[in-house]
């Protein structure tokens, strides 16, 4: 079943169209990561996913149809820029954001010291936001999103400004969500943590779409025929190997177009060569991304 | 009223509410109106002077007046001659001595010239009105008491509109004067309540918040909400003052005696029809000044197109001798209908005419409508400066948006 559902979505801002024809789906339940370069219209593709910008063509549609004042209480969203009440204690301000997705006064107040308490922040409650560190200002933001319980998230760069500890804490609720059943689609320059967490990514440049699909599909397509092997001493001449790279731990075998991994297992087992590590040669999402954005590599 | 527009326009309330300058916008002006009643009362104390003042008469007509019983703050002292006047002025027993001079008529009515006035400093403003006075009345003391106070009392011209609904007398009536301090009310209401409305969207804008707002609450509830919230809070400082002014007058009328304050009797048809015009007139003009302030990249600017919605309301100042020589005019009326100039003109045609009560209610009905567009507007501008986020305000691009906004086109460029 598709939360979200973007189809052939346009916007022009003075001539120049800033989404082109971006499509796609995102299903329950799933991390869908949405990628790109600073200016390729995230931001805008979520602008209007949220009703806040009218897009110039195509459609939007979201939890099953079009946007209605009573799915804005359905959705979660932390923008990039944190958008917190600076003179406001961090208590009265996340009760007044709450409170605006729908839920009663007491009901916010009980899930708001609930989430101060699992993210760390019930000592600074009557802290001013503006007394607060950029990383506990995030982990508000993030409170703000997930307060009311929605069944979709839009995140644009959770992670900006947090420490490994508070990121790893952020990561552990952001799966903790998605068990419960809830969307959370991911913009992100972080590309580590796309490939941690995202299930399916879309990854614009330019306002149009230049790759979409599963994650691990994606990283298949753009897999050269090598293996990355990490022996106990060293390795022998092995035939069908074009080129030995050195990594810092083992060695990447780039293969020729005859043979493939197993052939090159098969080999290494019958040689009785010992090894701790034996793995497809995948590109990292870094190297994925560099290759289609900078590159111009085709998907 | 929609939940989520309440909740925003309590969050506003208490935001101008709980703020120090608000309890002291709320003191401001009857603190002002009392510290002028009070300069003014100090002037008036610094003039009055009620030290004897010495009389020569060296004429025979006036020689009871000093002997009358008539009750004055003034002591008059007889002297028989200049002499013993002056020694009296040096001595410090008088402030003054007046020297009538003789006449050869035993006539009251004959006339007195060359009254000389003789002192060492200024005498008090009092002393030459309380003399006249008296002269005045010995003058004509042959006729009936009521004739002698009513020509003491001097000229009093009472000007009376044909119909005999309206009349200028020496003081107004309390129905003449009630528009226009509710044209005052509303100016000083929208003066301090313009900071509010200017920074209700340029804080969002600082703090970042408008795209969180616009995930939970559509452009007009925001925007209504906090216009409802900020207005309230004025409604509130106005209600105050109403209820200071009470104070002022009951202690002015059971205390200080003041007869006007006692004989206050307001038209209740008049204080609906105000309440009618001024409230929505302060909702349009703040919430014009919200739309003005949605669309403007910096408060400074902002300030100086609202003062152009000040200037509106001031059209009426235009026309005053218009509205003045004929209040019953179509143009009269017309301003009379158009909110931003209603409440004004309103004031200047009680001052002379009882305006007819369908002129009244339509001016109402048509003021009440501008503010609730003027709401949607200021909902409308505020999307706008979204997608215009920082860039500089134009009246053109603000026109073409409200004719896109009219035509069902939304969403413009950024």
């Amino acid at each position: 079943m598709n939360v979200v559902s973007v189809s052939n979505l346009v916007k022009n801002f003075q001539g120049v169209n800033a989404v082109d024809g971006v499509s796609f789906n995102v299903t329950k339940g799933e991390i869908f990561g949405l990628l790109g370069p600073n200016g390729a219209g995230k931001t805008t593709t979520i602008r209007m996913m949220l009703d806040i910008f009218k897009p110039d063509g195509g459609t939007v549609e979201i939890l099953g149809g079009a946007m209605t004042p009573e799915k804005k209480d359905r959705i979660g969203y932390i923008p990039e820029e944190r958008g917190l009440y600076l003179d406001l204690t961090l208590e009265r301000c996340l009760n007044y954001l709450g409170s605006l997705k729908g839920i009663s006064k007491k009901e916010v107040r009980t899930r708001t010291d609930k989430w101060l308490e699992r993210l760390e922040l019930a000592p600074h409650k009557r802290k001013k936001i503006k007394e607060l560190s950029k990383g506990m200002q995030q982990k508000a933001q993030i409170i703000v999103s997930i307060l009311h319980s929605p069944e979709l998230i839009i995140v644009d760069e959770p992670f900006s400004g947090l420490d490994p500890i508070n990121t790893q804490l952020v990561k552990e609720i952001i799966l903790e969500l998605r068990s419960q059943g809830v969307t959370i689609i991911m913009s992100t320059h972080q590309m580590h943590q796309v490939e941690e967490l995202c299930d399916n990514i879309v990854l614009i440049d330019k306002g149009r779409v230049l790759l979409h699909d599963k994650l691990e599909t994606i990283k298949r397509r753009f897999a050269a025929n090598a293996v990355i092997v990490q022996p106990v001493g060293t390795l022998p001449a092995i035939p069908g190997i074009d080129a030995v790279t050195p990594l810092k731990k083992g060695v990447k075998l780039s293969l020729s177009n005859n043979t493939n991994p197993q052939d090159v297992l098969k080999f290494i087992v019958s040689q009785g060569i010992s090894i701790e590590k034996f793995e497809l040669a995948f590109p990292s999402l870094d190297e994925i991304y560099i290759r289609v954005v900078k590159e111009g590599v085709a998907a | 009223m929609n939940p989520k527009l309440l909740k925003v326009a309590i969050h506003e309330f208490k935001a101008v509410f709980l703020k120090k300058s608000f309890i002291i916008s709320i003191l401001s002006l009857p603190l002002f109106i009392a510290m002028m009643v009070t300069l003014g009362f100090i002037k008036i104390a610094n003039r009055t002077d009620i030290r004897p003042v010495g009389i020569v008469d060296k004429s025979v007509v006036y020689k009871d007046l000093y002997s009358s019983s008539l009750k004055e703050e003034i002591p008059f002292i007889p002297f028989q001659t200049a002499e013993l006047a002056r020694e009296a002025l040096i001595q410090n027993k008088i402030q003054a001595y007046f020297i009538i001079p003789r006449i050869e008529s035993s006539d009251p009515g004959s006339p007195v010239s060359k009254i000389e006035s003789v002192s060492i400093a200024p005498p008090g403003a009092n002393v030459t009105r309380q003399f006249y006075d008296y002269l005045r009345m010995k003058r004509i003391a042959h006729f009936p008491p009521s004739i002698i106070h009513r020509a003491v009392r001097g000229s009093q011209i009472i000007t009376q509109t044909l119909d005999g609904k309206r009349e200028w007398g020496s003081d107004p009536s309390i129905n003449q004067i009630l528009p226009v301090f509710a044209v005052l009310a509303v100016i000083f209401l929208v003066v301090l309540s313009s900071s509010s409305l200017m920074q209700a969207v340029v804080k969002e804008k600082e703090n970042r918040t408008i795209e969180i707002l616009l995930t939970s609450l559509s452009p007009y509830q925001l925007i209504a909400g906090k216009i409802a919230g900020i207005i309230a809070a004025g409604l509130i400082m106005c209600i105050s003052w109403i209820i200071f002014g009470a104070i002022a007058i009951y202690i002015g009328g059971q205390y200080l005696g003041i007869q006007w304050f006692q004989t206050l009797t307001p038209d209740f048809q008049l204080i609906v029809g105000i309440v009618g015009i001024a409230v929505p007139n302060y909702i349009m003009f703040g919430a014009l000044m919200v739309a003005v302030s949605s669309t403007v990249a910096e408060m400074k600017e902002g300030a100086s197109i609202t003062s152009q919605f000040l200037f509106i309301q001031m059209i009426p100042f235009f026309f005053v001798q218009r509205l003045v020589e004929d209040p019953t005019s179509v143009l009269s009326v017309l301003l009379n209908i158009f909110p931003p100039t209603a409440l004004m003109s309103y004031a200047f045609r009680n001052m002379f005419i009882v305006v007819p009560f369908w002129q009244v209610g339509i001016s109402v009905a048509v003021s009440a409508l501008f503010a609730f567009a003027s709401i949607k507007l200021a909902a409308y501008a505020f999307h706008l400066g979204v997608l215009r986020y920082g860039k500089s305000f134009s009246w053109a691009i603000f026109i073409n948006a409200i004719k896109s906004y009219s035509t069902g086109k939304r969403g413009g460029g950024a």
